[in-house]
């Protein structure tokens, strides 16, 4: 039988074997996709067929643990829907429910709001930056980036006693004011951390083996993108501008200045490009505001028991560290919410994950799914 | 456009499609679509230069069983024009059927799933209707009001 088969194999013609498209399973356990992430990947060879996506590993139903606490309660929770950037999500809640029950923070909880979740925005690039790198065999870049984001978490403990899930950003407020000693020793770090963003850069973003990797790989068009609702960072790296900080302003991003970047080339290079040029941004942004940080009351007088008005609902979105964070809310007149749907950026960025890998090798399904910066548990929540 | 003057001008270029249209107090304009007509709605939003809604921003449901009624919310935006509108459409809470969006804003696919999956909505014509959250042998609807099992404990008052 052996021989017959190999006698068939004539030089430089086809096999006789042929190729069979065979299935493998990548995670829920597996090292490249941060999280219980499962991917069911088509293959012919080395060939990626079709990436199949398998969710639900990590849902929790946090939106029905929502419906059954009260606005307060739920802010707790919103830390968990995305443990890397948790003050930008606690900040989306609290401004859905200010919004929906007509409250405001005063001015130095705006600003101290800005401060932290741009601070947020600083350590969760950090830390994604790491990981990309990681996922596509540059380890060095991971220490860099969890050196400084130490140093970030350092002033988050500082201020409210937690360094992953902070419950700091309050409806109405924040929790407590900052440290007399925190605003120097912000500025300390900023000027400690922009003169390493060139550094990042050195390491990595002409380094023919990451461009290699990175280059044309994943295009996302600007037409897919729209229509897939990718939307944030990964977005704009497409060239749309979708910035919900420029778009539909709130706290103070309207009188601070900052660039939105973009970048045209749609492919993972792109995607990285953005988010180091969004650091340098957020740098900026901290500055403005702790130029501005005037002294004040840090929290609105709230009622005894916060209630929306019956029939009321908010749409309300921000520019979270991944993208676009929408909240629904739909008050009923009593303490609880009748719904809260969180509209997370991992979820519709995942979902384009198909059309991104199909024709390529199985080892740049790592890459583009690193460039998403996808997190799981934003994605099941 | 400010929130009235989109109202006024959904108003008068789809007055048979919509059944109401109002600026609510959180300064939101919400429609209320006629079943009949929600995919035409939903194309000529997207489509037409005045609205030009190509971002699905989300896309949910509302459980509501004193109703009888099931309110599926999509909420759209526009990059260009910067304008955000909410559509919702209520359907039958005992016999949950809608069509699908998804041949309009390709998004739609996995919010449509979800909604499948916690409410149980079946969307006609969807590509791909499978349980997205939930193991697939699970049978209840999660989201729904009514809901219970033996792990979910509701909290008293």
């Amino acid at each position: 039988m052996t021989d017959l088969l190999l006698s068939q194999i004539k030089p430089g013609g086809e096999s006789p074997f042929g190729t069979d498209e065979y299935v493998v399973n990548m995670g829920p356990q597996h090292p490249a996709t941060h999280g219980v992430l499962r991917l069911v990947v088509k293959l012919d060879g080395e060939t990626v067929k079709e990436t199949m996506p398998v969710l639900g590993y990590l849902h929790r139903s946090i939106e029905k643990i929502c419906e059954n606490r009260t606005y307060p309660q739920c802010i707790t929770y919103t830390d968990r829907v995305d443990y890397v950037s948790a003050m930008s999500v606690n900040l989306a809640f609290a401004l859905a429910t200010e919004r929906l029950m007509g409250l405001e923070a005063p001015p130095r909880a705006q600003w101290l709001r800005m401060i932290f979740v741009e601070l947020q925005r600083l350590a969760s690039h950090l830390l994604w930056m790491g990981a990309f790198a990681g996922d596509i065999g540059a380890l060095t870049p991971f220490l860099y980036g969890l050196r400084e984001r130490e140093r970030i978490l350092d002033l988050f403990e500082m201020t409210c006693g937690q360094r992953l899930t902070y419950n700091y950003i309050r409806i109405g407020g924040v929790m407590i004011d900052i440290l007399p000693e925190f605003v120097p020793k912000c500025r300390a770090f900023l000027d400690y951390f922009e003169p390493k963003i060139p550094e990042y850069e050195e390491l990595l973003t002409y380094n023919p083996i990451f461009l290699e990797r990175t280059k044309g790989v994943g295009v996302i068009t600007p037409e897919v993108g729209i229509n897939c609702g990718v939307c944030g960072p990964s977005l704009r790296g497409s060239g749309i501008s979708c910035d919900v900080r420029k778009q539909q302003p709130y706290l103070f991003y309207n009188q601070v200045k900052f660039n939105e970047c973009l970048e045209n080339d749609g492919d993972c290079w792109a995607r990285y490009k953005v988010r180091m040029n969004e650091m340098r941004e957020s740098v900026s942004i901290v500055r403005q505001c702790l130029d501005r940080l005037e002294p004040g009351p840090i929290e609105t007088k709230l009622p005894p028991i916060l209630k929306a008005p019956p029939a009321s609902e908010i749409y309300s979105r921000i520019e979270s560290s991944r993208g676009e964070m929408g909240i629904y809310l739909v008050g009923d007149g009593t303490p609880k919410p009748y719904k809260a749907k969180f509209r997370c950026a991992s979820f519709s960025n995942t979902f384009v994950l198909d059309q991104l890998t199909r024709g390529w090798k199985v080892a740049d399904i790592m890459a583009v799914l690193g460039s998403l910066d996808m997190i799981v548990p934003e994605v099941d929540r | 456009m400010t929130n009235d003057e989109l109202k006024s001008k959904i108003e008068t270029d789809f007055k048979d499609k919509i059944q109401s249209a109002a600026v609510s107090a959180q300064k939101e304009v919400i429609l209320a679509v006629k079943p009949e007509a929600y995919i035409a709605l939903c194309q000529d939003l997207k489509n037409k230069s005045d609205y030009d809604f190509q971002h699905l921003s989300c896309l949910t449901a509302m459980d509501y069983p004193k109703d009888n009624k099931i309110t599926l919310v999509c909420h759209l935006w526009s990059y260009r024009k910067c304008h955000q509108l909410t559509v919702k459409l209520d359907v039958d809470r005992a016999n949950p059927k809608a069509p699908t969006v998804e041949n309009v804003w390709k998004a739609a696919n996995w919010f449509e799933r979800e909604v499948f999956d916690l409410y149980g909505v079946v969307f006609e014509g969807h590509s791909d209707l499978r349980r997205i959250m939930m193991p697939e042998d699970y049978t209840k609807y999660p989201l729904r009001k009514d809901f219970t099992d033996d792990g979910f404990i509701v909290k008293p008052n």
